[in-house]
């Protein structure tokens, strides 16, 4: 546990949008297929998926359905709308752009020495 | 659409808010139960997966609740949801509603009431257009001040200035109208035909004045008033071309104006200024009669003070080319709304301030209760908190309830103000200007709850601030009155230090108000105004000549006096104390060389014989007159002890000579000295006052005085037939008892006295509730302590004295901020003080006093109930 990383606020969006990207999940799914992503090295309450999710839903990037699990469970199904699939683009440009940014700023060397 | 969706999707929410939440609880469910399998998977059992997965998950109540608040955003949900909790909350605890909601509908309503009056009267911009370039044009010169133009002035002024669009005169009267309903007094006022067009006011039915009106052989046309319209015509517009007769004239009624026009003052009928030949001629020729009063619109660009010089400039060109009557005059600019307002505006901003006062107390009882509420209910928060509700949330829940609290509050005020109008207008005295404009409108409900809300939101959410600082731990651990601990004291105190302080200066002002009004009841007016009725009659211009008045006047005096019950009638051209612009006019005294530039002056008064006996005014020396003293050619004069202290110090008035340019060059003699009445008012001096015969030299206007055996108010109507015998188409106007109109002199005064010792009782209670509030929560949060004590033997009276003495403290420094407070503040309404000093101390003192007293009591009530309590409960309490 101790090489896990807390997530930045308002990544955790991001990562759902990301891992839904890839076709409709559930709750317990997201949480699963963003491990997979991730290398497992993100630590993610797992109850603090579902007010993000809520939000999302609420912003209409992501819609939900309830359907049948591959466990044969009840589960609340969510994919992306055209518009979640946009703000994925926009978002991930973005974070791409800061996170280049900001290796750069942490990769100079100091000037004087 | 998308917005379609989003109020759909909103909607929805709010109706199935059960669903919701079982749809959150299956997917959370199913989450657990997925999470579940895979650690079953491992090799565990299934209770011990789910338990395990159950655990995973966290802080579920809390992922619960974010996920409704996402859901429902910031909107009606939430908002719905706390305020059917707030209306709950407010039910649960009724005393502290109602005692929350009272204090702040007292400090709403007493400042609602007055921001009404303040609204109307000064705040509200006149009914014309752009009222902000209209100016009032006075003429001062170091005798004289605020006069209006001459007719020669203001025909130059019209010719020569670069400031102004328009400038246009009138100047008023009190007439008697005759129409199909008989006859009646009204207001008229002359009017240059330009008046309605500086003042961009049209009219509502037919024409205004046509600028051949102004001159002489003008049209016998008149304008009337819309009030004049509805009660004399019934709103008929064929009224157009009607005739109507003011003072005798014949007149073609050719416009009427809107609704609520008042220009210059309430008149009711307007009359082109060509009117009254003999009048006009004189106007015309002579520059020495100031009686044009002139109001002008400046012209787009111009300033106020720009003009002001250009004026000055004006008048000194003048007094170059006409020496001899322009000398030293000069011009003063007033705007419209402040020459409108006048002195109103001190005696409004003082209740303005007063009653700034209660909302202060009010407002400082109210943050005592919320502070106390607050920590009484930290437990209840820490409870929320630690199941999961957010500190928003919480914070949110709190403004919701003191928003609830300043709704009511101000719906409350809003009906006290309402309720409380009629009496307030009712009070007002009839020299406020706009009077009949004050009502209770959208823009006095809407500071009402401005002001509720502003109140409840600082005062709501200060203490909730305070309240999240409460430790979450100790709150939940104590429990009880324990967390209420630390309800931050200090804060409180200074509270209830306010709250003495500003009921203090308030009881301080009420208090000099009263004195001064008690002193100025006392005050002798020179006669006797018990059992006298008064009327005043205007003669029509029928009444041309000397003869005829004197003719009419000696009628119905004879006729008055035979009535039964009459003891004496007499007739005089002004009454004393009468509310009526009084003038004084230059005399020569033979003997005293002249001095053009302090020119003796006095009131003149004429009267008929009888009137100094009817008045019951004490004869000093010499004789009064007799019915054969008269005449414009020759004729004696009685004075006033003040003429004769003035015009002859420290000799005999008596044979002493004067002479009146106005009437002629007959030298008069004094052939009595009758005692001082009181003329303006009862709080002045005064002034030198000279009594010609009116079988002499008649005046325009003359008031019956009837002094009658008892209850005078029974022979108004003994009045009104005796003159309507003699002449029928003369209106008796302003018949009232000479003890109600020595009683108007000081209506001023009555009415800051009333509004404001209201305010101070009011102040006084509401510092006693916030004194009695923070030493009964005292009592209570100390029930345990004083338990212990009680039961180691201490004695109740000890305990008594002490509890009360923490709020006697605290009076104790609030009456000394309030006394240093009151030191500032009192001079304010100097003013209206009579015979007392601001700081006066036995005011001072008594008011201390009054204040010590109440709040004694208010600390008393708790300390005693803390004396009987029973250490055995005490001590179980918890």
């Amino acid at each position: 546990m101790a090489d896990h990383v807390q997530l930045l606020p308002g990544t955790l969006d991001l990562l759902i949008l990301r891992a839904v990207s890839l076709g409709p999940l559930h709750g317990y799914g997201i949480l699963l297929r963003i491990g997979q992503i991730s290398c497992n090295c993100l630590l993610i309450e797992q109850g603090a998926l579902y007010p993000g999710l809520f939000r999302l839903v609420r912003q209409g990037l992501l819609k939900a359905r309830w359907g049948t699990s591959e466990n044969n469970r009840r589960a609340k199904f969510y994919e992306l709308t055209a518009t979640g699939r946009k703000r994925l683009r926009e978002e991930t440009a973005n974070w791409n752009r800061l996170a280049t940014a900001i290796g750069a700023a942490l990769a100079t060397q100091p000037e004087e020495a | 659409m998308k917005l379609l969706d989003s109020l759909r999707f909103r909607i929805s929410t709010i109706f199935s808010r059960s669903q919701m939440n079982a749809q959150i609880d299956d997917e959370i469910h199913s989450h657990i139960q997925h999470r579940a399998d895979d650690i079953e998977r491992t090799g565990l059992h299934r209770a011990e997966a789910e338990r395990r997965a159950n655990l995973e998950f966290g802080r579920r109540e809390r992922f619960k609740e974010e996920c409704r608040e996402t859901f429902s955003g910031n909107s009606i949900e939430i908002l719905t949801q706390d305020m059917r909790f707030a209306v709950r909350m407010l039910c649960k605890s009724p005393a502290f509603t109602a005692i929350a909601v009272l204090t702040l509908a007292l400090g709403i309503g007493a400042n609602t009431a007055i921001f009404s009056i303040v609204n109307c009267v000064i705040l509200r911009p006149l009914s014309f257009r752009d009222p902000g370039r209209l100016v009032r044009l006075y003429m001062y010169n170091k005798q004289f001040d605020n006069l209006g133009a001459t007719f020669p002035d203001l025909l130059d002024w019209r010719a020569r200035n670069r400031s102004f669009e328009g400038l246009a005169a009138t100047w008023e009267n009190d007439s008697n109208l005759f129409d199909q309903n008989g006859p009646t007094k009204i207001r008229s006022a002359v009017a240059s035909a330009n008046l309605f067009a500086v003042l961009g006011v049209p009219p509502l039915l037919g024409r205004a004045f046509l600028p051949a009106e102004d001159r002489l052989g003008y049209e016998h046309a008149v304008m009337i008033s819309y009030g004049l319209w509805q009660t004399r015509h019934g709103g008929d517009s064929t009224v157009l071309g009607k005739a109507i007769t003011v003072d005798g004239t014949s007149y073609a009624v050719i416009g009427v104006l809107p609704r609520g026009f008042q220009y210059p003052g309430k008149t009711d009928v307007w009359l082109p200024m060509g009117l009254g030949e003999e009048a006009l001629i004189r106007f015309h020729d002579n520059r020495r009669i100031h009686a044009m009063e002139t109001v002008g619109r400046l012209l787009p660009g111009t300033t106020f003070d720009r003009t002001s010089l250009d004026m000055n400039v004006l008048a000194e060109q003048l007094a170059r080319e006409y020496p001899a009557s322009n000398t030293g005059w000069k011009v003063r600019l007033v705007s419209l709304g402040e020459d409108t307002v006048g002195t109103s505006r001190k005696g409004l901003l003082i209740l303005m301030g007063a009653a700034g006062f209660v909302l202060l107390i009010a407002c400082a009882n109210l943050a005592s209760l919320l502070l106390v509420r607050g920590s009484v209910r930290a437990k209840e928060f820490a409870i929320r908190a630690s199941l999961g509700g957010s500190r928003t949330r919480l914070l949110r829940q709190i403004v919701t309830e003191s928003a609830l609290l300043g709704l009511l509050g101000g719906a409350t005020g809003a009906m006290l103000a309402f309720a409380s109008q009629a009496a307030i207008v009712a009070m007002i005295p009839k020299d406020l200007p706009r009077i009949d404009e004050i009502r209770l409108d959208a823009h006095a409900l809407l500071f009402a709850f401005a002001l509720a809300l502003a109140t409840s939101a600082v005062f709501g959410i200060g203490p909730a601030l305070q309240n999240k600082r409460v430790n979450l731990q100790s709150a939940l651990k104590t429990g009880g009155w324990q967390a209420v601990g630390n309800s931050n004291p200090a804060l409180r105190k200074v509270l209830v230090i306010t709250e003495v302080a500003c009921a203090l200066i308030l009881v301080i002002g009420a208090t000099l108000l009263a004195e001064s009004l008690f002193r100025l009841m006392r005050v002798q007016p020179g006669f006797n105004s018990l059992d006298v009725i008064t009327g005043t009659i205007g003669y029509p211009d029928s009444y041309a000549t000397q003869e005829q008045k004197t003719v009419f006047a000696k009628r119905v005096i004879s006729n008055l006096t035979e009535m039964p019950g009459v003891l004496d009638a007499a007739g005089t051209s002004l009454l004393p104390l009468y509310n009526f612009k009084r003038q004084f006019s230059p005399i020569q005294i033979v003997g005293h060389p002249s001095d053009p530039h302090h020119e003796p002056e006095s009131e003149i008064t004429t009267v008929t014989p009888e009137f100094f006996r009817s008045m019951q005014i004490p004869l000093i020396a010499g004789r009064t007159f007799t019915e054969v003293d008269g005449g414009l050619d020759s004729g004696p004069i009685v004075v006033n002890e003040a003429a004769a202290r003035r015009f002859w110090p420290n000799q005999n008035p008596l044979g002493r000579q004067v002479r009146f340019e106005w009437i002629g060059t007959v030298v008069r003699e004094v052939i009595g000295v009758v005692g001082d009445t009181k003329q303006t008012s009862l709080a002045t001096q005064s002034e030198p006052e000279i009594y010609l015969p009116f079988y002499g030299i008649a005046s325009p206007y003359l008031t019956f005085v009837v002094r009658t055996n008892a209850n005078p108010a029974a022979f108004a109507n003994v009045l009104d037939d005796q003159v309507h015998k003699v002449d029928g188409t003369i209106p008796v106007y302003d018949v009232q008892t000479l003890e109600r109109l020595t009683a108007e002199s000081f209506a001023p005064n009555r009415f800051y006295l009333r509004l404001i010792s209201a305010f101070g009782m009011m102040a006084l209670g509401l510092a006693a509730i916030g004194v009695y509030g923070l030493i009964s929560f005292n009592v209570v949060q100390r029930t345990h302590e004083l338990g212990v004590r009680l039961a180691l033997g201490a004695l109740p009276g000890g305990l008594l004295r002490q509890i009360a003495w923490e709020g006697m403290r605290l009076t104790l420094v609030g009456l000394v901020v309030g006394v240093a407070c009151a030191l500032v503040l009192t001079r304010f309404i100097s003013g209206l003080l009579y015979g007392i000093a601001p700081a006066d101390p036995m005011t001072l003192i008594g008011a201390s006093g009054l204040l010590l007293l109440s709040e004694m009591a208010a600390c008393y009530i708790p300390a005693r109930r803390a004396m009987r309590v029973d250490p055995m409960v005490a001590l179980r309490y918890e």
